[in-house]
């Protein structure tokens, strides 16, 4: 089944604060790791989460001039340096000429590989992370190293109480089978069961994680691959975080 | 059962539409409010004031019968029908709703047939240009994103600047720019693009000659007019890409 869904769904709509699921294309050779772009929209401003490599660029563009002038987007973030988060930064600094592009201190420096010489436009994030101003809006920007990339950053929206957790939540689903939101949540897990196990390093990076998130009031878990969890489901998740073990070195 | 009626006019021929439409294939990718796809259904969910929801899982039927299609989802707990018939330059679209929930789904009905017709139209549109377009012409592929994600792929960010420019001044700039950053030494191709208040411009240098020219000002689209030029000016974003090889863009 070759999966394409071009129409966004929006997950949070208060009239001046938007976030939004970009859809969805696969590739046969991505054998169900499906990637999840979001667009977030504050007071007609506009920041992209991991939009991807040049596969789904088309998509991300048309879906994001549905809720904002592409000039208006003022920020690019990027959870990690992987292809489909960073793939085609040429093409989304040509197309957003306004935004600007935030990414690990520890990944800057390799950028130009994709044959961006210019680096003006790119921003470090520290280690301990920090806030990202869409609009009228502080989107915070939290550590998550090794969750897997060594230099990894989440996104929380304190207006919408959406965190977005990168790889950390994502799912392989069978090839025959896709959805948006989690329903059967002990169904779920089994397809993030592999992933988590094989891409995280230890159990350590998890644990650290969980500290850093406990006083967040999050109601949408919405991660880079897999289904999005809400309500009762993040509970579940941040659960099932907990109970994990044999990962990485210890698989 | 809620029942409602919508008139979309269409940039092609209407029974081209409904032809597209015919093909569940090109249907799915197009259909708002899809949360969920296994090998013969898709599931739709819709929500009002955050509380309210309702999700089905549909099969869906294409008829079609001289110029009229019925698309008919069939659901678990419900049905969507959605009746299309061209009238003159536009399409008329009949969708039943029979389930629960009615007053969730009731508003999304007339734009999902909107969504539908529209996005069918683009493509049916944009296939008919295509092969109008028999032999490659770059000022119109400058303004296909697909093409310039191709190029894109195949070149070098060299340059990004905001730059203030007198109107009639651009092509005085762009001579400094490449002479000041001697590209063509290093970069057989260039692509520049800009944007400004107004106004947006994509370039194509190949072996120092201007091949390609995209320009959008206000709502007008303008190719391979150099005159436009002219026309470009005030506060520029500007980009400026070396392209390595060239020749691979242009066998795309």
């Amino acid at each position: 089944m070759s999966l394409r869904v071009h129409k966004p769904y929006i997950l949070y709509d208060n009239n001046k604060h938007l976030f939004v699921w970009l859809g969805l294309d696969e590739a046969e050779a991505e054998k169900g790791i499906l990637t999840n772009q979001y667009l977030v929209v504050d007071q007609g401003e506009g920041l992209l989460i991991d939009p991807g490599g040049y596969y789904v660029f088309e998509r991300i563009l048309e879906n994001t001039s549905k809720f904002v002038d592409p000039v208006k987007v003022k920020a690019l973030f990027f959870s990690h340096q992987d292809p489909d988060v960073v793939g085609s930064l040429n093409l989304l600094l040509d197309m957003f000429p306004e935004a600007i592009v935030y990414v690990s201190a520890l990944w800057v420096r390799f950028l130009p590989h994709l044959g961006v010489l210019d680096t003006s436009r790119l921003r470090e994030i520290p280690d301990e992370g920090g806030e990202i101003t869409i609009g009228k809006s502080k989107l915070r920007i939290i550590p998550a190293h090794f969750l897997h990339s060594p230099g990894n950053f989440h996104l929380y929206d304190p207006i919408a109480k959406i965190l977005f957790t990168g790889d950390l939540g994502a799912a392989v689903f069978p090839s025959d089978e896709w959805y948006l939101f989690v329903e059967d949540f002990e169904k779920h897990k089994k397809y993030m069961e592999a992933f988590h196990h094989r891409y995280l390093p230890c159990r350590k990076a998890i644990d650290k994680w969980l500290e850093m998130i406990k006083d967040l009031d999050i109601q949408v878990i919405a991660p880079q691959h897999g289904a999005i969890m809400e309500k009762e489901n993040v509970a579940k998740f941040i659960e099932w975080l907990r109970s994990l073990d044999k990962i990485g070195l210890d698989h | 059962m809620r029942a409602t009626n919508v008139l979309v006019f269409t940039k092609s021929a209407p029974d081209r539409i409904i032809d597209y439409l015919s093909n569940i294939d090109n249907v799915l990718p197009i259909l708002p409010y899809t949360t969920g796809r296994s090998r013969d259904r898709v599931r739709l969910e819709f929500r009002r004031f955050k509380v309210f929801r309702f999700v089905d899982n549909y099969e869906i039927e294409s008829i079609k019968r001289d110029q009229t299609l019925l698309l008919l989802f069939k659901g678990s707990r419900s049905n969507i029908k959605f009746i299309f018939r061209p009238i003159e330059s536009a399409i008329k679209v009949t969708v039943e709703y029979d389930g629960p929930r009615g007053w969730v789904v009731g508003r999304y009905l007339s734009e999902i047939a909107n969504a539908l017709v529209y996005e069918a139209d683009k493509a049916v549109y944009s296939a008919k240009v295509r092969a109008v377009k028999t032999t490659t012409d770059l000022s119109s592929n400058l303004a296909k994103i697909s093409w310039v994600s191709k190029l894109l792929m195949k070149s070098i960010m060299i340059k990004n600047e905001n730059r203030v420019i007198s109107k009639g001044g651009l092509l005085d700039y762009i001579e400094s720019l490449i002479s000041e950053e001697k590209v063509f030494n290093k970069y057989p191709g260039l692509y520049i693009s800009g944007d400004g208040i107004n106004s947006k411009m994509r370039l194509l240098f190949l072996n120092g000659e201007l091949k390609g020219i995209y320009v959008v000002i206000g709502d007008k689209e303008y190719f391979g007019n150099e005159e436009v030029l002219r026309e470009v000016g005030g506060l520029m974003r500007i980009r400026v890409y070396g392209i390595i090889r060239p020749e691979l863009i242009l066998q795309s």
